[in-house]
């Protein structure tokens, strides 16, 4: 949902001479300033610093879904912290690779993509950059999802065939787009 | 159960016949089409397509096609196989593999394409691409131009056509003939409605004219946000406090890439698509983001989303009226039907299951079988 309606930019900083180009710090500083000029809130509070060797405090955050496929080049970006020099371990999801800025970066294997859509051909990463309550998925009916399986006795009267099926009654929803947006980049060569 | 029909429908062409995409059961194993106003009229000239038939393991793009042609006696049902232009099955999931149409296609080698507003590319014989498809060029010297989905305007060949149409040709040219490179067809819409567009040009006007790079969908009475580019001029339109986090709202569709909105544009910075001189960049877009519902009541019956207006089928799942800028997942597994293509037997075109003539009233049937392979 948010591939298909959410504004997006361009990462421009990188140096791979596609575009979009791989993610760079004027990248994601060029977000957070949008999302700070949109009055979109942060999700995540300050993690405070301690005395705690080979840490860093970690500021009141965005979140930026992204795919796995780019925790390299997260890496690569000025002033990244990984998510296990955060000077507290409390509070930090399972999907989460680190912070930029106020982006906390959480990554998985189905994260957003676009095959051959660069301008070199490549793939390019969605990286769903979020303020509080910027999208919303509403149940409706009282469940979000069924899965149904009958077996072949209840499925047809000779008991042959079984039957597997699935329904949704659940619907994305941005609920300000001003406080979403969908940053764009490819891989670093 | 063998041989249950599990759907039926029909629908009525509109101004012009173009690919109908049917929404059908996702374990369908054969199709019926009826042209019920050509089976009761005579051939003509040309080899008129009256019933057709799609089973699973045909290839893509074939099928049964029973016709009339008016060379002895214009009743007389003659059969042949259409090579292209016949059924071709829609899994925007992909799932369905090579059994349906690619979400993208494979890459074919370009040669050239001009430095114009309509650029045209020369590229390797490929007959897949029509006017209405819509291509994804990259790796050409034009970087403005790779990775932006455009439709297809007029085919020159089959070597060469021209990307956009007359009514939504890029404010500016591109900067520089671009050389050789690739191009992909896209066939996959965007899975939730409304969609986002590229936006092509904006012109300076009372009430600004909006081109996007392929169908809109949009209606009259929804909301849209630009997002446009400093390296585009109109930054005037982009969303800021200064102006309240302007929106607008679309006041007249002109036709499938262009409507009108609600803001006066001529003050504003003259808009331009980014050169290949400014090139990394972002690229102008429009965002749906609601509806003025004041606007929406006054005109609720000309709210039908549909890419194709002249298909005269609207977007499956999606809501008419004052609920037609709603978010819906619009991922279906469905049938496009082709416009004709030639027979194998007759050498010559015959006309598609998609119709064979403005007002034709096409019937169709979906089944499944429940014994039996490929």
């Amino acid at each position: 949902m948010l591939a298909a309606t959410a504004t997006f930019v361009n990462c421009v900083g990188g140096v791979n001479g596609d575009i979009p180009t791989e993610i760079t710090r004027s990248d994601v500083d060029s977000v957070v300033r949008t999302l700070l000029n949109n009055n979109a809130y942060t999700i995540m509070d300050v993690i405070e610093g301690q005395d705690r060797f080979g840490t860093a405090p970690v500021r009141n955050s965005y979140f930026a879904l992204a795919s796995t496929n780019l925790t390299g080049n997260l890496e690569n970006v000025n002033g990244f912290t990984h998510s296990s020099q955060y000077p507290s371990q409390m509070n930090i999801l399972q999907s989460e690779w680190g912070a930029i800025g106020n982006l906390r970066f959480l990554v998985s294997s189905i994260g957003s993509q676009i095959a051959n859509a660069s301008s070199l051909g490549n793939t390019i990463y969605n990286i769903f950059c979020v303020g509080m309550e910027a999208y919303a998925c509403i149940e409706q009916d009282g469940y979000s999802a069924s899965f149904i399986y009958r077996p072949p006795i209840y499925d047809g009267p000779l008991a042959l065939n079984a039957s597997v099926g699935y329904k949704f009654a659940e619907v994305p929803r941005i609920t300000n787009d001003l406080w979403v947006i969908n940053l764009r980049a490819t891989l670093a060569v | 159960m063998d041989g249950t029909i599990l759907s039926q429908g029909s629908f009525v062409v509109g101004s012009s016949v173009v690919p109908v995409t049917i929404q059908i059961p996702s374990n369908a194993d054969w199709m019926n089409v009826y042209n019920f106003t050509q089976m009761g009229t005579t051939g003509g000239a040309s080899a008129n397509g009256v019933r057709f038939y799609w089973q699973r393991g045909m290839a893509l793009g074939t099928g049964i096609v029973y016709y009339k042609i008016n060379s002895t006696d214009g009743h007389v049902l003659n059969g042949d196989t259409l090579l292209t232009g016949g059924f071709t099955l829609y899994d925007p999931s992909g799932q369905s593999g090579s059994n349906a149409a690619p979400l993208i296609g494979a890459a074919v080698a370009t040669t050239a394409s001009t430095n114009a507003t309509r650029p045209v590319v020369t590229h390797t014989a490929d007959t897949s691409v029509v006017a209405g498809s819509v291509v994804r060029m990259s790796n050409t010297a034009q970087t403005d131009v790779n990775g932006i989905d455009m439709v297809v305007g007029t085919i020159g060949s089959s070597t060469s056509f021209t990307l956009l149409t007359a009514t939504n040709a890029l404010a500016t040219a591109p900067g520089a003939i671009g050389g050789a490179g690739f191009y992909r067809v896209i066939n996959a819409q965007s899975l939730f409605y409304p969609p986002w567009r590229w936006i092509t040009n904006i012109t300076q006007a009372a009430n600004a004219q909006v081109s996007t790079s392929v169908q809109h969908g949009y209606c009259v009475g929804q909301e849209v946000r630009f997002n446009i580019p400093a390296v585009s001029g109109m930054i005037q339109l982009n969303p800021s406090p200064s102006n309240n986090y302007m929106s607008a709202t679309i006041l007249t569709i002109v036709d499938d890439y262009n409507f009108t909105i609600n803001i006066n544009t001529t003050g504003f910075t003259a808009f331009t698509w980014p050169t290949i001189a400014q090139q990394p960049s972002a690229f102008p877009q429009v965002v749906p983001v609601g509806e003025d519902t004041a606007n929406a009541l006054v005109n609720s019956g000309n709210q039908v989303p549909t890419y194709v207006a002249a298909s005269g089928v609207q977007i499956p799942n999606t809501n008419s009226g004052i609920l037609s800028d709603s978010t819906v997942n619009t991922g279906y597994y469905g049938m496009i039907l082709g416009t004709g293509g030639n027979g194998n037997a007759l050498g010559a075109a015959i006309t598609g299951p998609a119709g064979t003539a403005a007002s034709d009233v096409v019937y169709w049937t979906v089944g499944k079988s429940s014994l039996g392979g490929l």
